[in-house]
């Protein structure tokens, strides 16, 4: 019998311990998984939770039924030490409690820390800026967004800011979506003439997204994410600030600097900055207790797996990027979703004159993570069937799929349809692009925004184990 | 580089429900081949 332990119950984390229970139904391996949180989140809903349109309880579900029901065993508790030599974690379970629990193999799918303290005034805690990044900052900033929304019903002009909090951000395509639905919301409400909306972003361009932009064929004419963000922009009259940098915030102002080295300051009375992503605070140590720093982990704290490291931005392809997400000393440890660590950035990093790093880190859809945590879990099968592992989920080799929604609803909604294949560009593979230009699209409408809802249901389904889930790709 | 801007037709078949009902059969069809890749 083998004991499989999950650390993390994101997208990758549950969907990795749903595959493992399914496919070792009837054996008599152990499955844990361990979470600080009792609930799944399904993340891309709460830029609706922050503008007071959908309550917190809707993008979540309780995980310890589903594991009840499915034969997984479920601990509370965040994972805070590993011992890979004696194959053991320590999990933290509150009030100081440490629980001891050993594992034949370990998924580490434990996410991002997310890293407020890297730019003094950013976030909830103790800063002036809001975030989505969890049901209760998204809660809290509705309740902000509401008073800021009676101010300017009393006749006040307010300025919004919303995009990156930091040179080295990500996931801005879940910002863009933010500042869009504030947008519309004010002017379903007819405050906009109101509003000033300002995008705060350290991508290289406009649309990048973190993943280099994208191209489509279209017609026989290219159109880029660029240009799709410049129209939407243009007709929301959205002002937009890119290749920024945010060195401090204070009450009022944000105080900025750009790719060319300028420093801006932004007056801002409402602002949703994201910010930068840090791996979770768990140490590896061998089996003397000593501190494992650079064996299984990279400075930022993600865990190193089957990624061809240490090359520069310029030489980076699609096979450097990890495809089975093994970690190539413990082969026994997975790190999935966020947790692993990238073989470098997906869009052009750049420096400032004066020395200010902006490059945008790679961001992963709640699909590109699923992928990731399947085919650890598929791989453990193999193992314990002494087999090759056979199962890969390379980001340059699979695609990637993002709704944006602009605004939701049934009759009059709109939303970003994204569709890239791959997410990395793989120019060994594709060249030219790096992409499968015919399989890209990148299209606004209305069909969008019943796809962002329809996508909530069904991972939502799925993700609770429910008849049939495992038919739902 | 001047500025792209949606010009109005494309505008128009944002929100023109017959239109979007084909755009989201044909994106469903897609989306569900590039799962097939995943």
């Amino acid at each position: 019998m083998a004991r499989i332990l999950v650390a993390g119950a994101g997208f990758s984390g549950h969907y990795a311990a749903l595959v493992l229970r399914r496919k070792l139904r009837g054996s008599h391996h152990h499955i844990t998984v361990v979470s600080p949180r009792d609930t799944f989140v399904y993340y891309p809903s709460l830029i609706w939770v922050g503008i007071a349109s959908m309550k917190s309880a809707e993008t979540q579900f309780p995980l310890e039924p589903v594991y009840k029901r499915k034969g997984i065993e479920w601990i509370q508790g965040k994972v805070t030490e590993v011992f890979p030599d004696n194959r053991r974690v320590m999990v933290d379970t509150g009030n100081d409690q440490l629980r001891s629990e050993a594992y034949d193999y370990l998924i580490l799918a434990t996410g991002p820390k997310l890293n407020f303290a890297a730019t003094p005034g950013l976030g909830p805690h103790g800063g002036h800026t809001h975030s989505v990044c969890l049901p209760e900052h998204a809660t809290e900033t509705a309740q902000h967004y509401l008073e800021e929304v009676g101010r300017m019903q009393k006749g006040e002009h307010r300025t919004f800011v919303i995009g990156t909090g930091h040179g080295t951000c990500t996931c801005q395509g879940a910002a863009f979506e933010y500042i869009m639905n504030v947008h519309n919301d004010l002017k379903v409400r007819g405050l906009r003439d109101k509003a000033r909306i300002v995008w705060h972003s350290n991508e290289p361009k406009l649309g990048d997204f973190g993943i280099d932009g994208l191209e489509v064929n279209r017609g026989g004419e290219l159109f880029t994410s660029e240009m799709m963000l410049q129209a939407l922009f243009a007709d929301a009259g959205i002002e937009y600030q890119i290749q920024s940098h945010i060195h401090r915030i204070e009450e009022k102002t944000i105080y900025t600097e750009t790719l060319d080295g300028q420093l801006r300051e932004l007056n801002y009375d409402f602002a949703m900055l994201l910010p930068p992503f840090r791996g979770q605070d768990i140490t590896f140590r061998d089996g003397q207790g000593n501190a494992l720093p650079d064996v299984l982990t990279n400075p930022a704290g993600f865990v190193k797996v089957d990624a061809n490291y240490g090359k520069p931005y310029a030489e980076l392809d699609g096979p450097d990027w990890p495809k089975t997400y093994q970690n190539p000393v413990y082969t026994n440890i997975y790190a999935v979703g966020i947790a692993f660590a990238p073989p470098g950035p997906i869009s052009q990093p750049a420096t400032s004159p004066n020395g200010t790093v902006i490059a945008p880190a790679p961001p992963r859809t709640g699909y590109t993570a699923e992928l990731s945590g399947k085919a650890a879990a598929l791989n453990i099968v193999d193992q314990l069937a002494n087999r090759p592992q056979s199962h890969t989920a390379s980001m340059a080799e699979t695609p990637g799929l993002c709704i944006a929604s602009i605004r939701d609803s049934a009759f009059a909604g709109s939303a970003a349809t994204i569709a890239i294949h791959p997410v990395v560009r793989n120019r060994q593979k594709y060249p030219g692009t790096g992409r499968d230009l015919k399989l890209c699209t990148a299209e606004v409408g209305l069909a969008g925004a019943w796809i962002k809802r329809s996508l909530q249901y069904s991972f939502l389904y799925k993700l609770q184990g429910k008849p049939f889930w495992h038919l739902i790709p | 580089m001047a500025h792209y801007r949606f010009s109005t037709r494309e505008k128009w078949l944002m929100g023109f429900w017959p239109f979007q009902v084909w755009r989201w059969f044909l994106l469903t069809l897609q989306f569900l081949k590039l799962t097939k890749l995943g």
